[in-house]
């Protein structure tokens, strides 16, 4: 996981650097072009103060400046001679526009050119080159990369590092809760995974606590029911046992009050198999008294829509006289959500649903009109792979929830006009 | 005494045999079947009075084979047997139409007195003639019910209750003096059976358009039926 976290921030962090980085870098090496230029011009302006619009005439000799930074400068006659300074002999493009009069730009590959007209007596005299080499300009340009770059490698850096300190800080819990899994997958059922503060983590950690008590109670009672079972029901059995053989051993013993006791003895073992039974029975865990109006609105709301748009109806309905049900209300609504969904997709027509009293239960019926399931009642609720026809999961699921809650989920009715009917313990009994 | 045919449909042979041998003595026309699919097949050929159904069968799930039971012979009394003591397992059972159930192991002095108040005619003291509540409209003589003028069909049980409960409209039945009335007085064990014919009758009467509110239930002591 740090390492998908890690590859993760750095992933993005490049991306979102190159994606900004590189227009950036072009349009700094576009700047530092863009500003020789303008110090080319400059430098040739001000160069070009200081010679004496007399030029032609008496022809002195002109010392130009050397500016700074590579730049040269060379000046050039009306002629196109080259008078002073470093530059071709004879005018270039640049320069033979410049003496036509307006500031040129030119570049012979590895330079950058530019040449300025000086002009006295409303007419040019001479121009002045200023040129400096390209390496020169690129030089600048690959320094500004290069503090670029190294920002950019203090950014993923950054972000490297504070991956790595979060990824820590969420595997730590993660892989505590993954050591307390194997410990209870390899039967320490005392074991309770500590919260972390990651609320995800935190919600898996709760759950294996619930399951690791329960777990435990249950083998507790396992544990017990194998210690009681043995003795107390061996030993109604061979007094049994010993009644009736000895009674066929001995002729003329077999009468009527040898038979009584042995049936007596029979009632005894009936009665120890009864608290057995019981005492390895699972409660469950337990449950809230369930608010079935609430539940049925809930349907209501969550499928009228969805039957509404394929032109199907949703009819759900209470009967009165309902017994009271203690059950999970989340479980319940997960069923009845399989059910109607499967009502949705492989039914027709209306689809009804109907809360109703049973003999000392409580029953929800979801019917549609279609022709109904095909298969036989085994094999639909037996967990099918989805794609077989797309019931497979939902329904078993959907079982397995019911008889967690201490109910059972049955096909009442095969079709057509298909019945699901979910059943459940009415909450305080008849007493019979 | 016209004999009273019973069909015993139990895959363990012991027990089968036990149950048949029992019974004949008891005076009933006894079939015993030992899978469910010879059970419904002996119901199609002549349905039986009532039908010990065991629901552990080799072939066909117990409840399935009631539910098809209950389709080809509507007027048989079905008692299930189980080892299934789960309530709602013996929920299911009732929902699927069955009448009534027993746990194994059972004493058999138990089961043949259930058989023979399942099987008995009508109820000692049981109303006669005429009766109307609210919408309802019952004749004892001719067993015919009526419901706001349109006749409902209703099984003997369900008629007797129907008619029990009638004659004290308004008034709180315990379910001790009902059972005793329309089933046996010497009823033993669990009386779940009343509940599912309540069940079944508050069922009846609402597809007939009576009122909802028609069967009250008053938890720990019995019914009532209003005067509404």
């Amino acid at each position: 996981m740090t390492r998908r976290i890690l590859t993760t921030m750095l992933a993005v962090t490049t991306l979102a650097v190159a994606l900004f980085g590189v227009p950036l870098a072009l349009g700094v090496r576009r700047l530092y072009y863009n500003e020789a230029v303008v110090r080319l011009e400059r430098e040739a302006a001000e160069a070009g103060i200081a010679v004496p619009t007399s030029l032609g005439d008496t022809r002195d000799p002109v010392e130009l400046p050397v500016p700074a930074g590579g730049i040269r400068l060379a000046l050039y006659g009306a002629d196109g001679a080259k008078i002073a300074g470093q530059g071709p002999d004879r005018a270039d493009a640049a320069v033979a526009g410049a003496l036509s009069g307006d500031v040129r730009q030119g570049g012979e590959p590895g330079s950058l050119v530019v040449a300025v007209p000086l002009s006295g007596d409303e007419r040019v005299f001479a121009a002045i080159r200023a040129s400096v080499a390209r390496r020169v300009v690129d030089a600048r340009v690959h320094r500004a990369w290069l503090a670029m770059a190294a920002l950019a490698a203090g950014a993923l850096g950054t972000a490297g590092l504070l991956a790595w300190r979060q990824s820590r800080r969420l595997s730590r819990p993660v892989q505590a809760l993954a050591t307390a899994a194997t410990l209870l997958g390899l039967g320490d059922f005392s074991v309770r995974a500590e919260t972390s503060g990651v609320a995800e983590v935190d919600a898996a950690a709760g759950a294996l606590n619930v399951t690791a008590e329960r777990l435990g109670e249950l083998l507790a009672r396992e544990r017990a029911f194998s210690a009681d079972a043995s003795h107390q029901l061996r030993t109604p059995l061979t007094r049994l046992r010993l009644r009736l053989e000895t009674a066929l051993a001995v002729p003329g013993a077999a009468d009527g009050e040898v038979l009584q006791a042995a049936v007596a003895d029979i009632d005894h073992l009936e009665a120890t198999v009864e608290e057995l039974l019981a005492l390895a029975r699972d409660e469950g865990p337990p449950r809230e008294r369930l608010d079935v109006p609430s539940l049925l609105a809930e349907v209501e709301q969550r499928w009228h829509g969805t039957l509404a748009a394929a032109g199907r109806r949703l009819h759900v309905i209470a009967d009165p006289g309902l017994a009271p049900v203690d059950a999970s209300a989340a479980a319940l609504r997960h069923v009845v959500d399989v059910l109607v969904a499967n009502a949705a997709e492989h039914g027709a027509g209306t689809v009804t649903v109907r809360a109703r009293p049973a003999a000392d239960a409580w029953a929800l019926d979801v019917t549609d009109e279609g022709p109904g399931p095909s298969a036989g009642d085994g094999d639909l609720f037996r967990r099918r792979s989805e794609s077989a026809t797309g019931r497979g999961i939902g329904l078993a699921l959907a079982r397995s929830l019911a008889d967690a809650e201490g109910g059972r989920l049955v096909l009442s009715r095969p079709g057509p006009g298909p019945c699901f009917t979910l059943l459940l313990p009415a909450a305080d009994g008849d007493t019979d | 005494m016209d004999e009273r045919q019973v069909l015993v449909v139990e895959d363990d042979e012991a027990i089968g045999r036990g149950l048949a041998q029992a019974l004949t003595t008891q005076g009933y026309s006894v079939r015993w079947a030992a899978t469910g699919s010879d059970g419904l097949r002996e119901a199609t050929e002549a349905a039986p009075d009532l039908v010990l159904l065991d629901l552990g069968l080799p072939d066909l799930d117990g409840v399935e084979v009631c539910r098809r039971l209950r389709a080809v012979a509507p007027g048989t009394t079905i008692v299930m047997l189980t080892a299934r003591d789960a309530e709602i397992d013996v929920v299911v059972g009732l929902d699927a139409g069955a009448d009534d159930y027993v746990t194994k192991p059972f004493r058999l002095a138990e089961l043949m007195a259930r058989v023979r108040a399942h099987l008995r005619r009508a109820g000692p003291g049981a109303p006669t003639g005429r009766l109307t509540a609210g919408g309802l409209e019952l004749d004892a003589g001719s067993h015919r019910m009526w419901v706001n003028g349109a006749e409902v069909d209703l099984r003997p049980r369900e008629f007797d209750l129907l008619a029990l409960l009638m004659a004290e409209a308004g008034q709180v039945v315990g379910r001790e003096r009902i059972m005793a009335e329309v089933w046996d007085e010497h009823w033993f064990g669990s009386t779940k059976t009343l509940d599912m014919h309540i069940s079944a009758l508050r069922r009846k009467l609402l597809a007939a358009g009576d009122d909802p509110n028609r069967l009250s239930t008053i938890r720990g002591v019995g019914y009532r039926l209003e005067t509404l």
